[in-house]
């Protein structure tokens, strides 16, 4: 599922704040582009990328305009350590501590140091699980279409989306979409209105 | 207001503009209504009903023709809502396909028509035409809806109202829990 090809799942929203010319748009993506994770606990990684490979970071400056739209990518990447591996390992390694040093217990604060140790190192092996979700930003009409569906990299987007280029972002559900292409009816009436009733029968009101 | 509250304030809109599409295509052959628009737009072979009240909350009917089917206009009648539907738009030799959601106005597995380009600038132009030309249709059909809704409501409702009555009672075939 992409913009390039396939079925498309998609989610507008309004754009809500100056539009940056195409150096700031650059600058935005260049200053929040994806890096992949190094050492440390990080499980989590966010950042932009290109739209046609998400190793392309940050997002190639000939490709990124296209027409009106501005295209990239949200790249999220994940890494996780099983936490029954990682307790199997942080057992074994307060077995062989108390035994190299003679303890009868460890303290809450060393195993939980020894812990973070043994996590920072099992990290350092685990593949991380990368999302990409597609983002294009019709920087003329506003609008930003998105293939980022669910809540989670729909936050990500929202969030990321205003440290870089400081505009917000607002789902172009029916009240906002109504007060865009009718701006003659006002929005304030139409939320005041009252569900039609279309109950039938004896219960209807 | 916040951007849930927003829309959980405009789900009936979304609801009742499904509902709408609805009675246009099995009583206006899909069209908007609007001069000089030959476009045409159904709702296909899913559609999810919800109601908050009563012991059902929600029914999904799928395959076969379930938008023209007696479960459907029961559903309705008992105050059931449309809030999720496949949707089938035609223009031209062109066609649509996708599921919109009435919260949100998302639209989901959107099939396009086809693209001929081969390189992906190419590719990714036409498709967002396309995806343009697509959402351009459905928001005419929304504007038209909308001002209806604003300015005729009664009317509108009662449309509504009659259609649903109508089709329970031409449905054709027993449901399945009044066979003998």
């Amino acid at each position: 599922m992409s913009l390039l090809q396939g079925s498309l799942s998609l989610r507008r929203f309004l754009v809500l704040g100056p539009i940056p010319d195409e150096g700031a748009l650059l600058e935005g993506l260049q200053q929040d582009a994806f890096h992949p994770f190094q050492d440390g606990l990080e499980e989590e990684r966010v950042g932009w990328c290109d739209w046609r490979n998400p190793l392309i970071t940050p997002p190639d400056a000939n490709w990124v305009s296209q027409d009106r739209f501005a295209i990239f990518g949200l790249r999220t990447d994940t890494r996780r350590v099983p936490a029954a591996l990682l307790k199997a390992h942080v057992d074994l390694r307060l077995q062989k501590l108390m035994k190299e040093k003679d303890l009868a217990f460890v303290g809450k604060e060393a195993r939980i140091s020894l812990q973070d140790e043994v996590k920072a190192e099992l990290l350092m092996k685990v593949l991380p699980t990368p999302k990409v979700v597609e983002v294009a930003w019709d920087l003329k009409g506003g609008l930003l279409w998105t293939t980022a569906t669910s809540s989670k990299p729909q936050g990500a987007l929202s969030g990321l989306f205003m440290k870089s280029f400081g505009c917000e972002l607002q789902p172009l559900a029916p009240l906002l979409l109504a007060g865009r292409l009718a701006p003659h009816l006002a929005v304030e009436a139409l939320m005041a209105l009252d569900p039609l009733n279309l109950e039938l029968g004896e219960n209807a009101g | 207001m916040k951007p849930l509250e927003l829309i959980e304030q405009g789900r009936f809109l979304g609801e009742e503009f499904i509902f709408w599409l609805w009675h246009r295509g099995l009583a206006e052959g899909g069209t908007s209504g609007l001069e000089g628009d030959l476009s045409a737009c159904f709702l296909d072979d899913a559609i999810v009903l919800v109601n908050e009240r009563g012991d059902v909350k929600e029914l999904s009917l799928r395959k076969g023709n379930p938008t023209e089917s007696r479960e459907a206009f029961e559903a309705l009648s008992r105050g059931m809502r449309p809030s999720k539907s496949k949707v089938r738009l035609l223009s031209g030799d062109m066609e649509w396909t996708f599921v919109i959601n009435a919260a949100t106005l998302d639209t989901t597995a959107m099939k396009l028509p086809p693209t001929q380009a081969k390189n992906p600038e190419g590719r990714v132009a036409d498709r967002l035409f396309l995806l343009e030309e697509g959402m351009s249709h459905l928001e005419r059909r929304f504007l038209a809806f909308l001002e209806m809704r604003a300015q005729h409501a009664d009317e509108l409702e009662s449309t509504l109202r009659e259609w649903i009555q109508k089709n329970l009672e031409s449905a054709g075939g027993e449901v399945p829990w009044e066979g003998d």
